[in-house]
């Protein structure tokens, strides 16, 4: 057995923060702005609640389990066919997040960048990169993470504020005009995308656990939600509601705008090296979630071999997976249950079923 | 095992540099276009100039933006294939990424803005913070325009842009100004206008250019040109005059004229929709002016004098105004988004206003008061 | 191999006999025949030139008067096998050989003639003490122990390389070191097998986390004010007989861009030297690859004036950006390794030879551009700014693998190379402690000490970076 892997709070909390921030900041006012128009901010924090709302089912599930992950959860309560079912099915709804964020991250170069260079070579390295992490194991990228944590975090706050004086508060009036729930009705697509932290139901086991664990993760999804939220309210106020709709990419159209010393524009090179980031740490991390449940499940020896056949199997999944972006945004959006199936529904469902079954009454937080 | 992870890293090198690079463009192999023409072309096609730089080389100080130009032309049904095509007269790559400004004709707007706005969004290279300008006649005259101490048009076209500042005659439209405005539907778009002047010596020395007044659209439509009073007008009310000059004509005497500089300018629009849905919009106007000249005979500057200037300049900046809102009201143009702030203060009864306002906005009552406040007189009386 | 446990004869000569075959019949070895006040005779043998005169001549007055009761030396003193005492003849003691009973004896007579306590050359400093270590290892002890005369210092020696038989000593403090660090630094010494221990950058290598990395893992120094200073960090140093170079470990990442003199002075200059030195780090190697991606991918980042000027400068260069950009770093690589074995009196010329052909020539040939002229200068300069270690060349090195991938991939090769390259540093370790210390795994109050200086007067809590809490014991990093 080797040597216990262990993360701390703080990692855990740049972990998740940079998985669900990464993509979503980029194209989410667009896809927001399409169902809740200038209210897209409220859909914002509903989502938010949402997402607080999975973290906790997980939470839980690693209160009662403290040293097990998802996979060895579903076989413990569900008995070693049902869960092995479940855990199998798991373990390619990781293999497929992997690929589908591996294509996104091909995507947005091809789309904002240079369409010249083929898309197979962004593919190879997004997956060369996340390879490379899951070898040098955990605690490498989770250190990693932190430091991108910062980058990130100063990048989007810069930017947002840079802007300022083009912004027109107007833009966000009339504030919910047609009521409170008409709004709501985005509200799947924005958990599915807040929900991507589900990974961690792979990781808590790992994490030192402290005290103050939970309110590390729980910052996490806030600080989430205030990246989302200034995104949102940025495109909103200096594009309008309909404008940001029609962008792909509407933060990178927000960074076009910004215009230094009269001369200095196209700053988008700032965001590729914030995009190129937070894809990696994403990758990695559910790239490591879908080895170790493989390994968990087939009670690998040596999971280590298992990793360039798998790199492999995923890259050419991702390029497969779908002819174009605009079916990778319309399956988001439309068929956005699928996501939440797996991140929310079916682990509450056995979160339900463990509590029933009487498990963690007296579970002590180990290490 | 390392030694099996490094071969790997070195033949996925290997590999990469022998499927060649792609995607790269050495500067060798770029012309670098400054400013994009847009003509109507034969059957609905357009035609399209792009007036790249040429490259001194072989000395020792380049020379920046000094260089001479040369303009490419090439005709197309849409705008991309006119761009395409003009590759094949071009012995390099066009780099569109630097393109400072646009000059659209004011032919193709007749046939209607919504596919040219649509395409400009589309061609992904061309900046947000492209300017446009729009020409009546042929926009290949204004790029082989060429100013003083800027051989390159797009220079020109941007320094005039920014003249606007200091006479109100003119604004920086942006390309995703008038995307917004178009989209979003706040507001109708304008595009400053620019003129040719032909030498006055009738010889071949370069061309001038003049950036005075707007084209106006009503929606996807030409609606018309505002000339130098109504643009002043528009832009006072629209809180974008940022400093101008006026005049008053002297007491008694024609021909000779008191001038003032107007520092500082604030407008504050407020709308109200009162019971038959008619719109009232009532502007107020806060103006700070220096006097800069007072030629006129027995004229003395006391306090007296400054406020009689003062209800004169209030009274001639409302005509100014008053000729803006006739203007729009006339062409149907909502330039200053009277709809939308309705939207936003009554958005109850802007659902009912919405599908008319075409109709309804010209019955909109306007009302202007102005404050003026001569500041200094820059004299010892 | 086994030693010999040779004992002792009771025939002196036949004693003398076996020193003289284990020294393998040296012609500098000297024997004296002496009498004790008890009128036993004894032997004293040493290396000729290896000892002080007076010393020796003070030990052979003083050996007429020793009795065998009032001996001076006690039983630890005693060597009891002949191999013991040949390394101690080695090491420039006098053996003192007896016949009833038959035993040797050690005494110190050492002087050899060494350089004088001088500034060291390598880490000059303006503002600070100017002495440095030199050869001779109890003399760097002293001066260790000059500058820090704490009781709780504490000294290891030992022996390592089976013929050279070098002397190094292993300095902690007790009570600030970590104890299972050196634990574990013992043992890895105890698995050097070499046969020759010349200078310090063998002992780096064998005791390093992970040998096959090209980053820098422990450090060294000349000065004692830094050993100290270090010792006091929780740190421990080996000092090494016959170097000025002393190793200290363990090593983060962050220290390279540490220098001594920044606690020197005020802690607004110190801190914003440091940051420089780190921007400096960066520039120097992400400038020629941020260049070649900007120029070859994207064009639109540029200020369209520049852009004109830089394409008018390039027109006449036949070459690819990447091309240039490697061919300039080379040459300067090529002109900094030339410069550190030039003589003094030609220096002069071929610095201005290398300006000039590398300059002016160059570019008037259109072979490289100006501006690709300018980068490469700039990043050589900047790399000048860190302190001469180990790092500064990994720095380098890497340049050249950022450039490549700028030239494949644009900004999005740089950054893929920079995340690859800190998951990589960031799974290294030194003795335990991760590589990228303080900055990764965060540590807020650390890293004001490192990346900015802290006032001295703040320091309350003593830096726990060096007291990793699960060191551990198998080689190359963790996995």
């Amino acid at each position: 057995m080797e040597r216990q892997v262990t993360i701390s709070n703080f990692q855990l909390m740049s972990l998740i923060v940079i998985s669900t921030i990464g993509a979503s900041s980029l194209y989410a006012p667009a896809a927001l702005a399409r169902y809740a128009e200038r209210n897209s901010w409220y859909l914002v924090i509903a989502g938010g609640l949402a997402g607080i709302l999975n973290m906790f089912v997980f939470l839980a599930l690693n209160r009662m389990y403290p040293d097990k992950n998802l996979i060895r959860i579903f076989k413990h309560v569900l008995g070693p066919w049902l869960g092995g079912l479940l855990a199998f099915a798991f373990v390619c709804y990781f293999m497929d997040i992997t690929a589908w964020v591996l294509r996104e991250f091909a995507h947005f170069f091809i789309i904002a960048l240079n369409p010249i260079i083929p898309q197979s070579w962004y593919l190879a390295v997004g997956v060369i990169m996340g390879a490379y992490a899951v070898s040098r194991g955990l605690e490498a990228f989770s250190r990693v993470s932190e430091i991108v944590l910062f980058v990130i975090v100063f990048a989007f706050l810069g930017i947002y504020i840079v802007l300022i004086s083009q912004y027109h508060p107007e833009y966000l009036l009339p504030v919910l005009e047609n009521g409170w729930l008409e709004p709501l009705s985005g509200i799947v697509p924005v958990a599915t995308w807040l929900g991507d932290l589900m990974f961690i139901s792979m990781m808590l086991n790992h994490v030192r656990r402290t005290k103050k664990t939970a309110a590390f993760a729980v910052g996490a999804v806030t600080i989430t939600t205030v990246l989302l939220l200034l995104s949102v309210l940025s495109c909103t106020m200096m594009f309008g509601a309909k404008t940001a709709a029609t962008f792909t990419y509407p933060s990178v159209s927000l960074i076009q705008n910004i215009r230094l010393f009269r001369y200095i524009e196209r700053f988008d090179a700032a965001l590729v090296a914030v995009w190129v980031m937070s894809s990696f740490i994403k990758i990695s991390v559910y790239l490591w979630a879908t080895l170790q449940g493989l390994a968990d499940l087939m009670k690998l020896e040596k999971p280590r071999l298992f990793l360039v056949p798998l790199s492999a199997g995923i890259y050419v999944c991702a390029k497969f997976k779908i002819w174009g972006l605009i079916e990778l945004g319309t399956f988001y959006e439309k068929q956005a249950w699928f996501f939440y199936l797996f991140q929310f529904v079916i682990p509450a469902l056995v979160l339900s079923i463990a509590w029933l079954r009487g498990d963690g009454q007296k579970a002590e937080v180990g290490a | 095992m390392r030694g099996a992870g490094r071969l790997a890293w070195v033949l996925t090198a290997l590999a990469l540099l022998c499927s060649g690079c792609r995607g790269n463009l050495e500067l060798n192999e770029l012309h670098i276009v400054h400013s994009v023409g847009l003509d109507p072309g034969k059957n609905g096609g357009v035609k399209l100039y792009a007036e790249v730089a040429k490259l001194a080389s072989g000395q020792q100080q380049p020379k920046g933006m000094q260089n001479r130009t040369f303009i490419l032309t090439s005709e197309g049904s849409n705008l991309f294939e006119a761009a395409r095509l003009m590759r094949v007269k071009s012995d390099r790559t066009l780099l569109w990424g630097q393109t400072t400004a646009i000059v659209i004709s004011k032919d193709i707007a007749l046939q209607g803005m919504e596919r040219q706005i649509e395409t400009f969004r589309r061609f992904r290279q061309f900046r947000n913070t492209t300017l446009v300008y729009m020409v009546d006649g042929s926009s290949a005259e204004v790029l082989k325009a060429e100013m003083p101490n800027s051989s390159i048009s797009a220079q020109a076209l941007r320094g005039l842009a920014e003249g606007g500042e200091s006479t109100a005659l003119t604004d920086p439209t942006s390309l995703l100004d008038i995307y917004k405005d178009w989209n979003n539907g706040f507001r109708d778009i304008k595009i400053p206008s620019i003129k040719v002047l032909k030498d006055r010596n009738g010889g071949k020395g370069g061309k001038l250019l003049k950036a005075v007044g707007f084209f106006a659209f009503r929606g996807n439509r030409l609606a018309g040109f505002m000339p130098a009073r109504v643009s002043k007008g528009y832009l006072r009310a629209a809180d974008r005059l940022k400093s101008s000059s006026e005049k008053l004509a002297c007491p008694g005497e024609s021909g000779t004229s008191v001038a003032f500089e107007n520092t500082k300018n604030k407008s504050r629009i407020s709308v109200s929709v009162n019971d038959s849905g008619i719109p009232s919009v009532r502007i107020e106007v806060d103006a700070d002016l220096n006097l800069v000249g007072a030629t006129c005979e027995d004229v003395t500057v006391t306090p007296e004098m400054i406020a009689d200037w003062e209800k004169q300049l209030n009274e001639e900046i409302a005509g100014q105004m008053d000729d803006f809102f006739a203007f729009s009201k006339r062409h149907k143009t909502d330039l200053l988004g009277i709809g939308e702030r309705i939207h936003r203060k009554h958005p109850q009864r802007w659902k009912q206003m919405k599908d008319d306002w075409a109709e309804i906005y010209p019955t909109s009552r306007f009302s202007v008061t102005v404050h003026t406040r001569i500041d200094h007189t820059t004299f010892t009386v | 191999m086994n030693r010999g446990q040779t004992e002792f004869k009771e025939d002196l000569r036949a004693s003398v006999g076996i020193l003289k075959e284990l020294m393998q019949h040296s012609d500098d070895l000297v024997f004296i025949d002496r009498e004790l006040a008890s009128g036993e005779p004894i032997k004293i043998a040493y290396v000729h030139g290896l000892t002080d005169d007076r010393k020796l001549e003070y030990l052979l007055a003083k050996a007429k008067e020793f009795g065998d009761a009032d001996f001076p030396f006690g039983s630890d003193d005693r060597l009891s096998t002949a191999e013991q005492a040949a390394d101690c003849l080695a090491a420039g003691q006098a053996v003192l050989l007896f016949s009833d009973p038959p035993g040797a004896a050690a005494i110190d007579v050492l002087g050899v003639q060494l350089r004088g306590v001088e500034e060291p050359s390598s880490e000059s400093t303006v503002k600070g003490p100017r002495s440095g270590f030199t050869e001779s290892l109890t003399n760097n002890l002293a001066l260790v122990r000059y500058f820090c005369p704490s009781p709780q210092l504490k000294v290891q020696h030992r022996k390592i390389g089976r013929l050279s038989r070098t002397n190094i000593a292993v300095l902690s403090v007790a009570g600030v070191t970590n104890p299972r660090i050196l634990e574990e630094l013992h043992l890895r010494l105890d698995e050097i097998t070499t046969d020759l221990l010349l200078g310090s950058t063998t002992i780096e290598e064998w005791i390093a986390d992970n040998r096959g990395t090209m980053f820098p893992l422990l450090e060294s120094t000349e000065r004692p004010d830094r050993v100290v200073g270090a010792l006091m960090d929780g740190r421990i140093a080996v000092m090494v007989q016959g170097t000025p170079f002393v190793v200290l470990l363990p090593f983060v990442f962050l220290q390279a861009f540490q220098v001594g003199e920044d606690y020197s002075w005020n802690y607004y200059i110190g801190s914003m030297l440091r940051l420089l030195r780190i921007f400096c780090g960066l520039i120097g190697m992400l400038l020629p690859a941020f260049y070649v991606a900007t120029i070859t991918f994207h064009h639109e980042l540029v200020p369209t004036a520049l852009l004109q000027s830089i394409a008018a400068a390039k027109e006449p260069v036949p070459f690819p950006a990447v091309v240039e950009s490697f061919a300039m770093m080379f040459a300067f690589e090529i002109m900094r390794e030339a410069g550190v074995r030039m003589p003094k009196q030609i220096g002069q010329a071929v610095s201005i030879v290398g300006a000039l052909i590398l300059g002016q020539a160059a570019v008037e040939a259109g072979i490289v551009s100006p501006i690709m002229v300018i980068v490469a200068a700039l990043t050589g300069i900047c790399t000048f700014t860190l302190p001469p270690t180990a790092m500064n060349y990994a720095i380098r090195l890497l340049q050249f693998g950022m450039t490549f991938l700028a030239s494949i991939l644009g900004y999005v090769g740089v950054v893929a190379g920079i995340v690859v390259l800190l998951t990589y540093l960031a799974s290294l370790r030194s003795f335990g402690v991760p590589y990228l210390g303080p900055a990764a795994p965060f540590n807020a109050l650390e890293l004001t000490d490192v990346v900015i200086r802290r006032p001295a007067t703040w320091n309350v809590k003593r830096p726990t970076l060096f007291r990793a809490v699960n060191p551990y014991r198998f080689r190359g990093g963790d996995k």
